[in-house]
């Protein structure tokens, strides 16, 4: 009799930490920075090479800017790997862009930025996922 | 327990984010309000002296809605204060303001579709030359929105190449919006320092994905 409660609070016990460790990622408060070294032009940089991928999240903000000396122009996009589709309204500016896409719920996107200087360069990107 | 964690790993990206900004090059990442930015508290005279638009009296009309006023206080870019800010283009779905920070003017394009908002914050020095580069943005159904920032005494500007327009600046500022058959590749006129030429990007012509 004592048995049965004991074994159901194990199981219990272990299905709530089964659920505590399988437990899908939750559009928890992200903040990246995220860069690539030597980046050719037109190529979309996300941190995986020579940088900080932070993986897929809910970024409400994303940013691009030029670390380096000179002028050249830089994208952002916050980009969807599983469809190929991104949120609306990507930018491009000089040397520094920021965008804030609104509350965004699905915890499914890169934040991306690009550079299009003639040479290889170095480019750096920001964004945050718990922006309001 | 998970929030310790969470605290700590924020706190470890924002010091290893703050020694990327600094040790990568020239450019440091401007801090955000949580990271100590400070807000600008008065537009800057020299700010004023570049775009007339910044020395008008602030109405009603100026000022951006809060849901998008309050992301752009956090982000502080440059200590661009929303607070101080000047509508420049009033249109159905994007409205643009102009934003004073820190040696910074910021140009701010609302969508009030995505609630949302896109920003480029050129340097005061830039504006006052002539030097401010445009921002694009790739808009629903191929459509591209071209705007930016042009100091005082320059009354239009001219798109080419893909489609040949001259947009008038009000405000200190130019905008249009082009249907996707219509996308320019080309901005120019005629600045402080003579002719300024920029080259456009169209978001939408960007590679799809990392090769």
């Amino acid at each position: 009799m004592i048995k049965a409660p004991l074994v159901a609070g194990m199981v219990l016990c272990s299905l709530a930490l089964s659920a505590l460790v399988a437990a899908p990622p939750t559009a928890e408060a992200a903040i990246s920075y995220y860069n690539c070294v030597s980046k050719p032009p037109y190529q979309w940089c996300d941190g995986r090479a020579n940088g900080s991928f932070d993986g897929l999240n809910s970024w409400d903000y994303n940013e691009g800017w030029n670390p380096g000396s000179g002028t050249f122009g830089v994208c952002e996009r916050v980009y969807r790997p599983a469809t190929g589709g991104q949120l609306p309204d990507s930018s491009c500016g000089t040397n520094w862009i920021g965008h804030y896409y609104g509350d965004v719920q699905c915890n499914c996107y890169e934040a991306e930025v690009l550079h299009e200087a003639s040479g290889n360069r170095n480019i750096n990107g920001y964004a945050d996922s718990d922006f309001l | 327990m998970r929030r310790v964690i969470l605290i700590a790993v924020l706190a470890l990206a924002a010091v290893a984010g703050t020694a990327l900004a600094t040790g990568g090059g020239d450019r440091e990442h401007p801090p955000t309000l949580a990271q100590g930015a400070e807000l600008a508290t008065a537009i800057p005279q020299d700010a004023k002296d570049a775009a007339a638009t910044l020395a008008t009296v602030r109405d009603q009309g100026d000022v951006i809605p809060e849901h998008l006023a309050e992301p752009l206080r956090r982000r502080a870019a440059f200590g661009a204060n929303p607070d101080l800010s000047r509508r420049t283009v009033a249109q159905t779905t994007q409205s643009a303001y102009i934003v004073a920070g820190h040696d910074h003017v910021c140009l701010v394009l609302t969508n009030t579709e995505t609630a949302g908002w896109n920003i480029i914050c050129p340097t005061t020095q830039d504006l006052t030359a002539g030097r401010a580069g445009p921002l694009t943005v790739g808009l629903p159904d191929g459509a591209l929105a071209v705007a930016g920032l042009v100091p005082d005494g320059i009354d239009t500007v001219h798109v080419s190449d893909g489609t040949d327009q001259t947009i008038p600046v009000e405000n200190n500022t130019y905008y249009r919006v082009f249907p996707a058959d219509q996308t320019p590749r080309t901005l120019t006129y005629d600045g402080p320092d003579g002719p300024v030429d920029w080259d456009l990007t169209n978001p939408h012509e960007l590679p799809p994905a990392e090769p």
